[in-house]
């Protein structure tokens, strides 16, 4: 072969080393480890034509309507957004590397499912009978417990900031995430009112669909599972996670 | 001499013998039969050694397959691509993780090896260039499901490596299409790094679009660079770079808030149609002079899309539509006009 052959080889070979260099090092070191269930993990997309397994990691997003949304102007600006009334009028989008910290059937998970079943309570409370609300709600409290328990409690630039301040990596996953700031425009009733213009935030994890092959993927898939199954998420020397472990329930 | 040099010359040679024999057909000229046979037997055998060296096309004939197969094999090359996608996602679910990786991984070096048996072949570069192009779908596969597998932290860095490859591709074979996509890829990773550079995310990469105007017209000034070899390449930096720049400047043109400056909304509009009309006066200069067909189209382009956006913005809303038109038309008239003035302009006296 000639040389100009060999200079686009070396370009496929070298940047092929360098993906599996990084993904030796991130997984060199078990950083930490949360073991999750089907709740927080279950299976994402597959297809005839995809046949990977994915396992979809799932969380709650408390919501807040203040200048910045839940995450805050503080945390925000800390991630290195302008949240200034002046930069949101010149710039509508903006995104930042994060890190998010979801915690795990904690006090968040028990704050966020129990402002739900009161919000829904005063809903169905002016058009149902109490027989009927009681049947309702019961309903809506076993739809809940099918749902995620990991709740975002926090976000910041800094991993290992953030691992010392949460330090129980069973309760609490650390997990590379992109943070977005948009305009939000909140329209008042009747055709003069102001419109209010709110800085709106939202995060989104890096990877938040993770491959499992293998055993893993042939437990999970098993026709014949009577339960549930436990998934072992690592996370490595660049908080990069893996599913290290599918165990059945 | 590289490829392009090598098809002037054939093309010359092909036009030299058709004026010479419509000399000898009009009675203006007709050369000793000793010297015809030796410049036939020289041209043949310059023709042969050219066609052989550099698969250049020898007849019109010859040239309009090749255009025939350039399109097929493009083609080719996109539903190949989608076919080695869909069979390695169709089956990863099957194979253990070191499999894939392999799989992953040996793709593009087939292909590359594919393409570099292929390309010794004559007449066989459009099939090169299919195999290329597929090396380079088969190459952003593979660092794209490695960073799934794995799931690696997300980066820009992918659009160097593609970038690079289709410039080695490019530069290597004078393979335009690897080019236009290493040249497009490789300007895309250094908006990226220029984002982050000045206190954006790579992932937002328009946060800055006058970094988008930059990288365009550095891709333009290369593309300038009449030593850099082989020619064929030349156009991909200059059509990709002006289109970039331009792109960015028309946005900046219409929605002033996005400047990266700090101007006002106003001010940043009016700025930049003034520079978007200047940049694009310039480089339809640049290209009639240096005979640039593409930085020729970029350029009137650049230049009839700022006509119809402003001309909207000015008369879509109080002018009767067909006089709108008709002015949308004699600005069109005015720049065939002009252009035809430095054709003519070009032409011995």
């Amino acid at each position: 072969m000639r040389a100009r052959a060999w200079v686009a080889v070396g370009i496929v070979l070298l940047s092929t080393a360098a993906a599996l260099a990084q993904a030796i090092w991130n997984r060199s070191a078990v950083g930490r480890e949360t073991v999750l269930t089907e709740r927080e993990t279950p299976i994402s997309g597959g297809s005839r034509d995809d046949t990977a397994l994915w396992l979809r990691v799932q969380f709650v997003t408390p919501t807040d309507s203040a200048w910045g949304g839940w995450l805050g102007t503080a945390r925000l600006a800390a991630l290195g957004a302008d949240t200034t009334v002046e930069a949101t009028r010149r710039r509508q989008m903006d995104s930042r590397p994060a890190f998010a910290v979801l915690e795990l059937d904690g006090p968040a998970w028990r704050e966020h499912a129990s402002e739900r079943v009161a919000d829904h309570a005063r809903a169905l409370a002016d058009d149902s009978s109490p027989t009927r609300r009681d049947s309702l709600l019961s309903l809506f409290r076993a739809g809940l417990e099918r749902e995620s328990r990991l709740v975002l409690v926090d976000a910041g630039p800094d991993a290992a900031a953030l691992a010392v301040r949460y330090p129980d990596a069973s309760r609490h996953l650390i997990l590379p995430a992109v943070v977005r700031t948009f305009v939000e425009y909140r329209f008042h009733d009747g055709p003069r009112a102001p419109v209010d213009t709110v800085l709106g935030s939202s995060i989104q994890l890096e990877q938040h669909s993770l491959l499992v092959s293998g055993d893993a993927a042939r437990l999970v898939r098993a026709p014949n599972r009577s339960g549930g199954y436990r998934v072992t998420l690592a996370t490595g020397r660049s908080y990069a996670p893996w599913v290290r472990r599918v165990e059945a329930e | 001499m590289d490829r392009a040099a090598a098809q002037r010359r054939t093309d010359q040679v092909r036009a030299f013998r058709q004026e010479l024999a419509a000399l000898e057909q009009e009675g203006v000229f007709a050369p000793d039969p000793a010297l015809r046979d030796r410049l036939t037997a020289h041209h043949a055998a310059l023709l042969d050694r050219l066609a052989r060296q550099f698969d250049v096309d020898t007849t019109p004939r010859t040239a309009q397959l090749s255009l025939g197969m350039r399109v097929a094999a493009l083609l080719g090359a996109v539903a190949l691509i989608a076919a080695v996608v869909l069979f390695f996602l169709r089956f990863w679910g099957s194979i253990p993780v070191a499999g894939q990786v392999a799989l992953l991984a040996a793709a593009p070096l087939l292909l590359l090896g594919l393409m570099e048996y292929v390309i010794r072949k004559p007449g066989a570069r459009p099939l090169a260039e299919l195999f290329a192009l597929v090396a380079m779908g088969a190459f952003v596969l593979e660092l794209s499901a490695l960073q799934s597998i794995f799931a690696l932290r997300e980066s820009p860095h992918g659009f160097l490596a593609w970038g690079a490859l289709g410039l080695a591709l490019g530069h290597g074979y004078a393979f335009r299409g690897p080019g236009f996509a290493g040249v497009a890829l490789l300007g895309w990773w250094l908006l990226t790094m220029l984002a982050e550079t000045t206190g954006g995310t790579w992932r937002d990469p328009a946060r800055v679009p006058e970094l988008a105007v930059a990288v365009g017209f550095a891709a333009f000034g290369v593309g300038m660079l009449e030593r850099l070899r082989p020619s064929e390449v030349l156009p991909c930096y200059r059509l990709i770079g002006l289109t970039g720049a331009f792109a960015a400047l028309l946005w900046l043109a219409t929605s002033g808030s996005m400047n990266g400056l700090g101007l006002s909304r106003r001010t940043a509009e009016v700025l930049y149609q003034l520079l978007t009309l200047a940049a694009s006066v310039a480089i339809i200069t640049i290209g009639v002079r240096r005979g640039w067909r593409e930085t020729i189209v970029a350029g009137t382009g650049a230049f009839l899309l700022l006509a119809v956006i402003k001309s909207v913005d000015w008369f879509w809303d109080w002018m009767p539509r067909y006089l709108y038109f008709l002015l949308l038309g004699l600005v069109a008239l005015l720049v065939v006009l002009v252009l035809r003035r430095w054709r003519l302009a070009g032409r011995p006296a």
